[in-house]
């Protein structure tokens, strides 16, 4: 997985080693030990871990390398705010790095990986309630090619589709971000959630039930 | 005719349902305007995308991990791996409960150690005779004989109670003159008894 790092454009101090590159340098992370990335680039996941529990602090770093993108994609699904999504990724890296000694290898880590990134969330969400931040749709919808009434009934559409997914139990959320958007398996989801496929399947089912009596009530 | 349960009828929006189910919806009017529904709601929930971060802000969720679990390390690996919470907890238990036990188990006194015939008048006199008996050894069997027919209301009555071993700790703080002298004194007691 890769994070398009090759950026150009992003704040930063710009140094030029050389004619032809430019190399953007990130204040906040420079200086940062990476030998060891390179070092377990190749291992795989159990491989990784059992590094890690043999006191490699630079093979969590791969871990966290490869895995980070689709923890925050689910933090961010759940809370819908950058900042809210950040702070729970970080906590639930730092719970799975905690809690590696309990991972036994029966599952494969990203599940693991998932199963505490929902926890870490779903404890965030029923200690406060995030405020869900309605994020500007020309952030990331490219909208030049169409028309301007129909982009607009479009956006419209997700504010409202997301406020709806808001406001669902969070087993039934849970369900749907990891089905929709993780494109999980039923079963996957069952050993995240601790559930059955069959609640998996009862959950995704009275989730879409929900948002379609949420947004049929709406204006 | 059993209309599609919620689990067939999410199998049916992902088009996985069985074939003998399959049939069913073929001819059902009613669970088929339930599937297309639902199809609809997930389409436009799949629509629903997400703005991707700043790419360097998958480097400094890194660092910030790292930082994290830096703040973590001290705290738990600071000390040698097997002196963990795990360890210390049974056997800071377990000091506080022998401390406590020292506490309230009074030390066994010399009356209780020995026999009422070691007492006898003839056997103190043995025992002050025996020139190899240890001072120290004399004198609390002197004193244990002395306040062996008291009782406690006794002793409190007359103020004499103090801290727990600290007539003990009197004794044992007097000079080798100030022993020797008690014994001299609770000798001749005895003996005028």
């Amino acid at each position: 997985m890769t994070d398009g790092s090759a950026v150009h454009f992003w704040p930063g101090r710009f140094s030029a080693p050389g004619p032809w590159t430019v190399r953007v340098v990130d204040p906040e992370t420079e200086g940062d030990a990476t030998p060891d990335i390179q070092t377990y680039a190749g291992l795989d996941d159990t491989a990784l871990v059992a590094a890690c529990l043999a006191g490699d602090p630079g093979a969590f770093d791969v871990i966290v390398e490869r895995h980070r993108r689709t923890v925050y994609q689910v933090c961010f699904r759940f809370v819908g705010n950058h900042e809210d999504a950040s702070d729970l990724s970080q906590d639930a890296f730092v719970r799975a790095w905690k809690g590696l000694k309990s991972f036994k290898g029966q599952a494969q880590l990203s599940t693991w990986l998932y199963r505490i990134a929902v926890n870490a969330c779903l404890n965030r969400v029923s200690a406060k309630k995030l405020a869900t931040e309605v994020i500007e749709p020309e952030q990331f919808v490219d909208t030049r090619a169409e028309v301007p009434g129909a982009a607009l009934r479009r956006d419209e559409r997700a504010i409202a589709v997301r406020r709806a997914i808001a406001k669902l139990p969070e087993k039934q959320r849970a369900t749907l971000i990891l089905r929709t958007y993780q494109e999980l398996s039923h079963q996957q989801i069952a050993d995240i959630l601790g559930s059955s496929v069959g609640a998996v399947k009862a959950n995704f089912f009275h989730a879409l039930a929900n948002l379609k009596k949420i947004l049929g009530t709406e204006p | 005719m059993n209309h599609l349960r919620p689990d067939e009828l999410v199998d049916a929006v992902e088009d996985a349902l069985a074939p003998d189910r399959r049939t069913h919806l073929a001819v059902c009017e009613i669970c088929r305007a339930e599937v297309s529904q639902l199809a609809a709601i997930l389409g436009d929930t799949r629509a629903v995308g997400m703005p991707e971060p700043s790419p360097l802000f998958w480097d400094r969720l890194s660092h910030r991990v790292r930082a994290a679990i830096a703040e973590e390390r001290p705290a738990t690996h600071g000390f040698p791996q097997w002196l963990q919470w795990p360890v210390l907890v049974p056997f800071a238990g377990l000091a506080l409960l022998l401390m406590m036990l020292a506490w309230a188990i009074p030390v066994p006194t010399v009356e209780t150690a020995i026999a009422d015939d070691q007492l006898t008048p003839g056997a103190m006199a043995a025992v002050s005779e025996d020139p190899s008996a240890d001072a120290a050894e004399d004198t609390w069997v002197a004193v244990t004989h002395l306040i062996g027919p008291l009782d406690i209301q006794t002793v409190e009555a007359a103020g004499l109670i103090g801290a727990p071993g600290a007539a003990e700790q009197a004794v044992l703080d007097m000079t080798s003159d100030e022993q020797e002298e008690l014994i001299r004194l609770l000798k001749q007691e005895l003996a005028g008894s």
